[in-house]
């Protein structure tokens, strides 16, 4: 009987593993899709990347569970999946949408501007993409964005002024109108 | 500039279309047990192959060449290599069981077998032990003497699953069923007192 009691205490144990995940993946998901919808521009493809980010949390899941932060690490692990679908996409096609420089595209007054924001974004190389989302949508501190990405502080300030220089040259005047 | 970026974005996920949640869990946990499969795979294979070069090396060195067939696998006396504490092959009552798996297995078999445990009341989890994890138990089973394990490789092992049971009392009839499954080679209770686990390295 000692046995059996040993037996169902492991299964409890992970049916409360279980559970645990689900509500993981319940209050985690749509704020990632969303951050990945930013990145990608394509609800499906966020939902990929979305249904990746919590794949690979699975299979760790017994490790990291207790991790004091599950969202920054999802967030982390969210962005190296859209950093490897972007390797994998500019692999496969040779010719990226780089816009031209020079012809910055300016939105006309019949342009949403929320939809020139993504054009001009998707300009940008993908890591600035990143500083940008997790800085201005997920509201991100300089210093969370930088351990998310893996770099230092100065690198993730920098580059964020830089892309958004670059926005705000893109989307031109109709940028303040807001 | 901050603020304005937000409002924008949040326009922008406007248009989310109504996805469903519940699928995330279920295609999370099944891509993730996968995951963890291949990465545990790839440590055996890659641990496997490293002992296979190493032993043909030491064959070709110390003896000619044998071409001949490997020698067949031997389940029962594998069965044995379990934790002292337990008992095994034990017949009436196991907490745990080793089904071993035939040597000329087909991927469809083992994956009607797999199903048939997974959905067995009895059977409580079910670990698939391939050919590279055998050999790598017995390496660690006989650190001490590596001689003795040296020149075996994985394909001279047998492919199993390694599963507990719900309640114990019910292993013979957990074993009736089992041994009818097309493809199983033999089945072998593993009876362990409370707190030990059924394996012999972990």
């Amino acid at each position: 009987m000692a046995a059996a009691r040993w037996g169902a205490a492991r299964r409890r144990e992970q049916t409360a593993q279980q559970a645990e995940f689900t509500a993981f993946v319940e209050t985690a998901a749509p704020r990632l899709r969303r951050t990945a919808y930013l990145m990608c521009r394509d609800w499906h493809l966020a939902q990929d990347l979305t249904q990746t980010t919590f794949a690979k949390m699975y299979a760790n899941w017994g490790r990291i569970r207790h991790t004091a932060n599950l969202e920054a690490y999802s967030r982390r692990v969210l962005m190296n999946a859209v950093f490897d679908q972007n390797k994998r996409h500019s692999a496969a096609e040779v010719v990226l949408a780089e816009l031209p420089e020079g012809s910055p595209q300016r939105p006309d007054d019949t342009t949403e501007l929320h939809i020139a924001l993504l054009q001009a974004l998707a300009a940008l190389p993908i890591r600035d993409q990143a500083i940008v989302v997790l800085r201005h949508w997920e509201d991100q501190s300089v210093e969370a964005v930088a351990s998310t990405l893996d770099v230092s502080v100065s690198v993730v300030k920098m580059q964020n002024a830089r892309a958004l220089t670059r926005l705000r040259s893109l989307l031109g005047q109709d940028f303040v109108r807001i | 500039m901050d603020q304005n970026l937000r409002v924008l974005f949040d326009r922008a996920i406007a248009d989310e279309p109504d996805l469903p949640l519940v699928d995330l869990v279920d295609d999370a946990v099944a891509a993730g047990n996968g995951l963890r499969r291949r990465r545990q795979r790839l440590v055996a294979t890659g641990v496997a192959a490293v002992i296979a070069v190493a032993a043909v090396g030491a064959v070709n060195v110390a003896t000619p060449p044998q071409r001949s067939a490997p020698p067949p696998t031997v389940p029962a006396a594998f069965g044995t290599l379990v934790n002292r504490a337990c008992q095994a092959p034990a017949d009436e009552t196991a907490t745990d069981a080793a089904v071993y798996l035939a040597p000329e297995i087909t991927d469809q078999q083992r994956a009607v077998i797999k199903h048939g445990l997974d959905a067995d009341p009895a059977v409580g989890t079910v670990v698939f032990q391939s050919r590279e994890e055998a050999l790598e138990k017995l390496k660690k089973v006989y650190a001490d003497t590596p001689e003795l394990v040296d020149h075996i490789v994985p394909s001279q092992l047998p492919e199993s699953f390694r599963i507990t049971l719900v309640v114990r009392t019910q292993y013979a009839e957990l074993a009736e069923r089992a041994k009818r499954l097309s493809g199983v080679d033999e089945i072998i209770g593993i009876d362990c007192p409370a707190g030990t686990s059924a394996s012999a390295v972990d």
